[in-house]
């Protein structure tokens, strides 16, 4: 208790020094509880399912097309549920899902403007599967999920919120979707998210008509979840599946062939994993800032020790031992750091919201994400390590007290604390200066990578493009053509409003997916040529999407009005046409989908579909009105400030049809913004670490030179009186200032370029190994070491020989 | 109470070895108030530290009561010194940030004695040195002769058997200085064996014997008159 008095006496007494110390350790641990909070959510809570442990994703598999993360046919799926039945069975049950946002949607009208929401169609196996209940009301019973069945549906806790204002009584009410009456069965928990967050309801499966998805063995759109049975582990689960999807190989050799294997994944694992790597990174980064704090602090903890070397002999002299004299300064160093720690939390707080933020909707699980009881035992046991990491080596070397006796007689100053102090300052500088070297480097190949891909090409254009969603009611049963016919005049309208050069519209935004797969043939190819069957992604889109999107029509033409039915043609994208004709047009050639012979009348330039920094792919446009589909986006390419057309063009719109709802309107730069939120969230955060530890690593050097300079003023003073010059001196200062930080710098290339190896998977464009990167950072850092080491030579430069002699 | 055979404390830089104190043998009876003097450099500092068991570095034997200091390891000595010396600081090396309470109570703290105990002693001393109303003061608030005071209460509170005193008064106006030397001789009669240095003539009055300390040897003494007759 009385060292615990006495070491808030002791940093009362220096307000100066405990400020700094707190904001530094406030700046480091906060980080990391920050870093934690986001890793805690993300990465270590369980999901919020019964025994999540036992959920499993499962994928189809086709080794040799490279399909690693499939979906399953109905009629897989079935036969996957009734052959794995039983008590053999590795699965206790099974749940099959569809949902692609922006796609599987539907339309609510009848409360207020009709808007578009995000559905996910679930199959009758999938709340037992995930063992979720309903917070209000109940899930879907097995009888609503076959044909013909009475509609109901579940809302999401956020769409019960937001437009229903959390009325209870909309439980058994009636919402119309689609123009249909559905009855809401129930509400789910806040905390259900799965599929995925933006999802606002879930409705049967079986609502999925043979029109809308063909019930073909050999088109495969149904997600599969399943639950282990206790006991049983993924391999066993994996063996017996693959076994199964063997047999129906075998036996639908048509459609099923090569499809023999499935992944199994860890539910948990699905949902997070690929954002694992770059959350381990930012850990490892914040955890590299603490320790260059902590390197600080010793430094400074070293130094003060000096100054109460006469207070520890006198300890010492009055019967303290060392262990003693060690737990007091230690007690000074964790009280320190628990009220940084404290500081840090609160930073931590604020903070956490503008992380989440900064990842713009790319992190999974975002609502998990908040500082709680695990947030504050971690920062609380973080500071407590934090205190005796940088508490621990001064007091140590401050307790060896060798020379009592002398030091007494001094009355007061333990001297500079000889060579093994000095070396242990000088030890920490080279420490830090390697970890901070270790940390900008990451910091610059994430930016240089995050530069690279802000470069690529995406294929299109995307400023002064409006992009917009639009349903249009799939009224094909009743009026055939309808459809079409609507779509084609919203677009017609749209084109020609004052400002607008061209609109078109396609299934998907660009960058958000590579097409739908198909596989396809060439014709009057034989032989192995005609046993392979390549994926192309399939685009569906109207005739003024290149134009539209600045897409350029390299060889042939675009699509015309005139395309369709009864000319079936189809435009390609230039990767494939390298890859099918090497070196030949491919205007005028054919390919096979399925059973359709689709004639190539144009090749376009590659778009990178699947994001900035995957490769484009092969791509195989066909015109829309082949393919008719009830949601589409629509691209308006203006002359100017897109979004000041916005107003106009859903003026246009609503003039074809009131109800047609409209969403998600935006710039199509927002879009490709959207693309790089992931790498942008990184270089931000490992940018403002890189920057932290630079500062940190350069007010060290700029203390322990100081210090350095305060101790030698007596030797400079008689260097000075017996003939040096200004400039010596600063050389001299500087260089042993410089010496230090040049072994750290040595270090912390050669520890970089170990460690950003584990960075390869999250860059682009530059190897990890980067050497405009290394010799930036190399530059960077001796500059910051010479300028701080230049203050303080630049005073001892100044000494007055005379005075510094009498100061003894 | 103590017996010095042949202490020597030296040092070496590189080659060199440069000796402070040369074959000291020295007794002390319990109860006496031997005062050590000597020009400076003399080494008399250095033996008051030895005898402190402050400095270790030094060769010969020392017999403190009945333990052979000189066989002792490091730690068991410094509990030695714990239990049986008292030392006073010429430059008093209070603790700046402690209480006179405070810095009373410390000593005790090292020793593990137990809180309420360590209450009633600090309590007594407070008493004795009649400084009751300063308890509460830091030593910036003190004058010289109160630190001094209150350094002397420190060193005495564990009621050591023997205490030692590097020049207590030597940053004390004459006053002061008589005050503590008062103290001193009460102290030595009430049983408390005292080693002092110091320069003044008139603190060494307060003694009982003055041992003389020229360049590390006793002065007078048979070890020097040996080595005098050697080298003449």
């Amino acid at each position: 208790m009385s060292d615990l008095r006495y070491a808030f006496r002791t940093l009362r007494k220096s307000p100066g020094f405990t400020l700094v110390a707190l904001l530094t350790l406030g700046l480091g641990i906060g980080a990391n509880a920050a870093i934690f909070s986001v890793v805690q959510g993300v990465l270590l809570r369980p999901l919020p399912y019964q025994e999540p442990e036992r959920l499993v994703r499962l994928f189809h598999t086709h080794a040799e097309q490279g399909v690693m993360d499939g979906a399953f046919s109905p009629q897989d799926f079935d036969d996957l549920t009734r052959e794995l039945a039983g008590p053999r069975s590795p699965w206790e049950r099974l749940g099959a899902y569809w949902f692609t946002a922006g796609h599987s949607g539907m339309t609510l009208t009848g409360e207020g403007e009709p808007r578009r929401l995000e559905a996910a169609m679930v199959g009758a196996g999938f709340f037992p599967t995930l063992g979720v209940e309903a917070a209000r009301g109940r899930t879907l019973r097995p009888e609503e999920n076959v044909p013909g069945a009475d509609r109901v549906v579940m809302l999401s806790d956020r769409l019960w919120r937001r437009s229903f204002g959390a009325d209870p009584r909309i439980v058994g009410g009636t919402l119309r979707l689609d123009g249909e009456a559905f009855t809401v069965a129930g509400v789910m928990p806040p905390s259900f998210q799965f599929p995925a967050r933006e999802v606002d309801v879930w409705a049967p499966i079986s609502l999925i008509a043979e029109d809308d998805i063909p019930h073909r063995r050999a088109l495969r759109w149904m997600h599969v979840v399943g639950r282990l049975r206790p006991g049983t582990n993924l391999e066993r689960a994996g063996a017996q599946t693959d076994a199964l999807l063997a047999r129906l190989a075998a036996a639908y050799p048509d459609s099923n062939e090569g499809w023999s294997a499935a992944r199994l994944v860890r539910l948990h694992e699905a949902l997070v994993g690929d954002v694992r790597p770059a959350l381990v990174v930012l850990l490892a980064a914040v955890a590299g800032v603490l320790l260059i704090a902590c390197a600080n602090l010793a430094n400074l903890l070293l130094a003060r020790a000096t100054t109460r070397g006469r207070e520890l002999a006198v300890r010492a002299a009055l019967g303290a031992g060392r262990r003693r004299l060690v737990r007091q300064l230690l007690i000074e160093s964790v009280l320190l750091a628990l009220a940084g720690g404290a500081l840090g939390l609160l930073l931590a707080v604020w903070g956490v919201d503008a992380l989440v933020a900064l990842a713009a909707g790319d992190l999974p699980r975002p609502d998990e994400v908040r500082p709680d009881a695990g947030v504050v035992a971690f920062t609380f046991v973080l500071s407590l390590l934090t205190g005796l990491a940088f508490g621990l080596l001064p007091a140590f070397r401050a307790s060896r007290l060798d020379d009592l006796h002398g030091v007494l007689k001094e009355g007061g100053r333990g001297g500079g604390g000889g060579r093994g102090r000095s070396l242990a300052r000088n030890g920490l500088i080279v420490a830090e200066t390697a970890l901070a070297v270790v940390l900008l480097v990451g910091a610059g190949l994430m930016l240089r990578s995050f530069s690279s891909l802000l470069h690529v090409d995406p294929g299109f254009r995307a400023e002064n493009v409006l992009s917009l969603s639009l349903t249009f009611p799939d009224t094909t049963d009743a009026e055939p053509g309808r459809l079409v016919a609507v779509r084609d005049e919203v677009v017609r309208r749209v084109e020609a409003l004052p400002g607008v050069i061209a609109a078109g519209g396609a299934k998907t935004l660009p960058l958000a997916g590579g097409g739908e797969p198909y596989g396809y043939t060439v014709p009057g190819r034989s032989g192995a040529l005609a046993e392979v069957q390549p994926q192309a992604g399939v685009f569906i889109v109207t005739p003024g999407y290149f134009r539209a999107l600045g897409i350029p029509v390299l060889a042939g033409r675009a699509f015309t009005d005139r395309d369709g039915e009864e000319q079936p043609v189809i435009v390609v994208n230039r990767a494939l046409a390298r890859q099918v004709w090497p070196g030949e047009p491919a205007v005028g050639k054919a390919l096979m989908l399925g059973e359709y012979r689709l004639e190539i009348v144009g090749v376009v330039g590659d778009v990178r579909s699947a994001g900035l920094a995957a490769d484009p792919g092969s791509a195989v446009y066909i015109p829309s009105t082949l393919a008719p589909r009830s949601t589409m986006k629509l691209f308006v390419r203006t002359a100017s400030d897109p979004l000041a057309l916005a107003g106009a063009v859903r003026e246009t719109i609503w003039q074809v049809d009131r109800d047609l709802p409209i969403s998600d309107i935006a710039a199509l730069p927002q879009v490709v913004a959207a693309d790089v939120a992931r790498p942008r969230f990184l270089s931000v955060l490992l940018a403002l670490f890189g920057a932290l530890a630079l500062t940190l690593a350069a007010v060290g050097l700029y203390g322990v030179v100081a210090y350095g300079v305060g101790q030698r003023t007596h030797e400079i003073g008689i260097r000075m009186a017996l003939g040096a010059g200004r400039g010596r001196v600063l050389r001299g200062v500087v260089g042993q200032g410089m010496r230090w930080t040049l072994l750290g710098l040595a270090l912390g290339l050669a520890g970089a370029f170990a460690a950003t190896r584990l960075l390869a998977g999250l860059l682009f464009g530059v190897a990890p190994t980067d050497a405009v990167t290394f010799a930036g950072v190399a530059l960077l850092l001796a500059a910051a070491a010479a300028l701080a080491s230049w203050v303080p030579a630049r005073r001892a430069a100044a000494t007055d020989p005379l005075t510094a002699l009498r100061s003894e | 109470m103590i017996r010095l055979r042949s202490v020597e404390r030296a040092y070496r830089t590189g080659p060199l070895t440069t000796y402070v104190l040369r074959r000291i043998d020295l007794d002390v009876a319990e109860g006496e108030f031997v005062t050590v003097m000597g020009p400076s450099g003399s080494g008399k500092t250095t033996l008051l530290s030895i005898l402190g068991m402050l400095d270790g570095a030094w060769t010969g034997e020392y017999h403190l009561r009945d333990h052979a200091v000189h066989e002792l390891p490091q730690k068991r000595r410094q509990e030695l010194a714990k239990q049986e010396i008292g030392f006073v600081f010429q430059s008093y090396h209070l603790l700046d940030n402690l209480t006179v309470y405070e810095n009373l109570e410390l000593p005790l703290s090292y020793r593990s004695v137990p809180k309420s105990q360590r209450q009633a002693m600090v309590a007594e001393a407070l008493d004795r040195f009649q400084i009751v109303g300063k308890k509460d003061l830091f030593p910036s608030q003190l004058s010289g002769g109160q630190q001094q005071l209150v350094g002397v209460a420190r060193a005495v509170i564990g009621h050591p058997a023997l205490l030692l005193a590097d020049e207590p008064t030597g940053n004390l106006h004459s006053a002061q200085a008589e005050e503590i030397m008062h103290l001193f001789k009460r102290l030595n009669d009430e049983g408390t064996t005292i080693i002092q240095v110091t320069h003044s003539e008139k603190n060494a009055s307060y003694g009982d014997r003055v041992v003389q300390l020229l360049d590390g040897w006793i002065a007078g003494g048979e070890a020097a008159e040996t080595a005098r007759s050697t080298v003449s």
